[in-house]
């Protein structure tokens, strides 16, 4: 459930949390296009540690390195699975590939937790989305922590009635996760519907066309922020164009 | 039964939620928790079968630490059924969902099917026996949680808002039940608001307030203090608001402290039934 906190906006008082929501997406959209296109190993350690002065910066460090020890775990398996795969491609490679995740996932989480899901909504909506898909994504990451609450009180439930969760073979284990899976399941989809009809309660999707009442407006230290991270991206590119990074 | 001592508990090391509760509960004993929302009530009585464990003190039950004893196993004698029925139905049908379990606590299949049947009798839920546990109204899911525990007969019952969802007739037979568990001299632990219901069938209050036991005490004493249920949020009981009204007018005697209708009928009346 740790992982999940380092997916929710944390609000601080930081020059990241007040940039604009669309410059920080460029951010975003740098570590995940170079920690993609590149695949050594010392590259995707840079951009790791790269991201730590951010951290530190937005005040988030704590909640930040929660998700790199959420996601550590998942990189060990994608570690191994890789090792024994292809074990031709050598060690560096599956540590490279596992590390990635580690910085894909990183990324996301430096982002959300200095944006909030109103900001993200009202930058997805001025690019040009329409309002039923920006609200899809930021109801998404909206209801996460509420589905790792519903998921800790369905767990208790069930270890309540003497059921155990990580005991037996791998089949035995798997059957009382699909046990876990069914009152979630069938919440979640009633949840959808109230929620659904709570919109339309409140008119959402009615004939008038929405007023904005905030307005996104870019100052001087997002063009420079957007520039730097654009600069790094074009370097990238030429860099690797000309086969000097990989 | 229960013993527990200095308990502390934070779910995060930030914010404590219990901050030192001393609490003993014996035997056959009917005990209602109640506060306001927030005040601790439920992640207290997570540590009846050791879903939570203490930070700091310890919760004891039937001789057995909690912070040393599994959860499997503590859950065999405290049975908890928690607020809301939709996250603890697991099984396929009505029956299976009474047999889970009871299996999974050993009983062999002839005692585990008669237990179910027995359990499914009580709440009136023979006819969804086959029934997917989902295709069930609130009230009938809410009975069934409490039929899933009770079917296995642990010594503890906890019941998480038993009486919400529920109408008149329901709360009735809840109570009935309550009794029932009495005659059998189990050891009941109730969260609740419903202070109606309480008066009626509880044995002894425990009011918290912001993770400490505010008051701890037998029902008329507790639920008769309108200072204690200010403080804890509150509502008095009608019977207890009515004899303050006539106790402020003088009509009956200002010591007396009825709870139930006819404790108030008979002062009202003089001693006369």
């Amino acid at each position: 459930m740790e992982v999940f906190r380092g997916f929710v906006y944390v609000p601080r008082r930081s020059w990241l949390h007040s940039l604009d929501p669309r410059s920080k997406s460029v951010m975003l959209l740098f570590f995940l296009s170079a920690s993609i296109l590149l695949s050594s190993l010392p590259i995707q350690l840079a951009l790791l540690a790269s991201m730590v002065p951010l951290a530190i910066a937005s005040r988030s460090l704590h909640r930040w390195l929660g998700t790199l020890r959420g996601a550590l775990i998942f990189a060990a398996v994608i570690f191994v699975l890789n090792a024994l795969m292809s074990p031709e491609r050598g060690l560096e490679y599956a540590a490279s590939m596992s590390l990635r995740f580690v910085v894909l996932t990183s990324s996301f989480s430096l982002y959300f937790l200095t944006t909030t899901p109103e900001d993200l909504a009202l930058a997805l909506e001025s690019s040009g989305l329409p309002r039923e898909y920006a609200l899809m994504i930021t109801m998404s990451l909206r209801f996460v922590p509420t589905l790792a609450r519903d998921m800790q009180v369905v767990i208790d439930a069930f270890r309540s009635r003497g059921m155990r969760i990580d005991s037996g073979n791998l089949m035995e284990r798997l059957r009382s996760y699909a046990a876990i899976l069914t009152p979630l399941i069938v919440f979640e989809v009633r949840r959808s519907l109230m929620v659904a009809e709570a919109l339309e309660a409140r008119a959402f999707g009615g004939a008038a066309k929405p007023t904005i009442y905030k307005r996104m407006r870019m100052g001087r230290a997002d063009h420079a922020f957007i520039l730097i991270w654009l600069g790094l991206l074009a370097l990238v590119l030429v860099l690797r164009a000309r086969g000097l990074v990989y | 039964m229960v013993r527990i001592e200095d308990l502390h508990f934070s779910y995060d090391n930030e914010v404590e939620v219990l901050k030192g509760i001393d609490l003993e509960i014996e035997r056959g004993e009917i005990v209602s928790i109640m506060g306001e929302n927030g005040a601790g009530k439920t992640t207290l009585i997570k540590h009846l079968n050791g879903l939570l464990k203490p930070r700091k003190g310890r919760v004891e039950v039937l001789g057995m630490d909690t912070r040393t004893t599994p959860v499997a196993k503590l859950a065999r004698h405290v049975g908890i059924v928690f607020q809301n029925p939709d996250f603890q139905l697991f099984a396929e049908t009505v029956e299976d969902e009474l047999l889970l379990a009871l299996k999974n606590f050993g009983f062999p299949p002839n005692v585990a099917k008669r237990r179910a049947m027995w359990a499914m009798k009580v709440f009136g839920l023979e006819k969804y026996k086959d029934r997917s546990p989902y295709t069930l109204s609130v009230g009938e899911r809410k009975r069934l949680c409490i039929a899933a525990v009770l079917c296995y007969d642990p010594d503890i019952i906890v019941l998480d808002e038993p009486t919400s969802g529920q109408d008149f007739l329901q709360k009735e037979k809840i109570m009935e039940i309550l009794y029932l568990l009495k005659q059998q001299n189990k050891t009941v632990v109730l969260v609740t608001h419903d202070v109606e219901f309480v008066v009626r069938r509880s044995d002894r209050v425990v009011v918290m307030r912001d993770g400490r036991i505010l008051a701890d005490g037998p029902t008329r004493e507790v639920l008769g203090n309108v200072e204690i249920l200010k403080a804890a949020r509150l509502k008095p009981p009608q019977v207890v608001e009515t004899a303050r009204i006539l106790q402020v007018k003088g009509l009956i005697d200002p010591q007396c402290i009825p709870i139930t209708p006819y404790e108030l009928a008979k002062e009202v009346t003089g001693g006369r039934p």
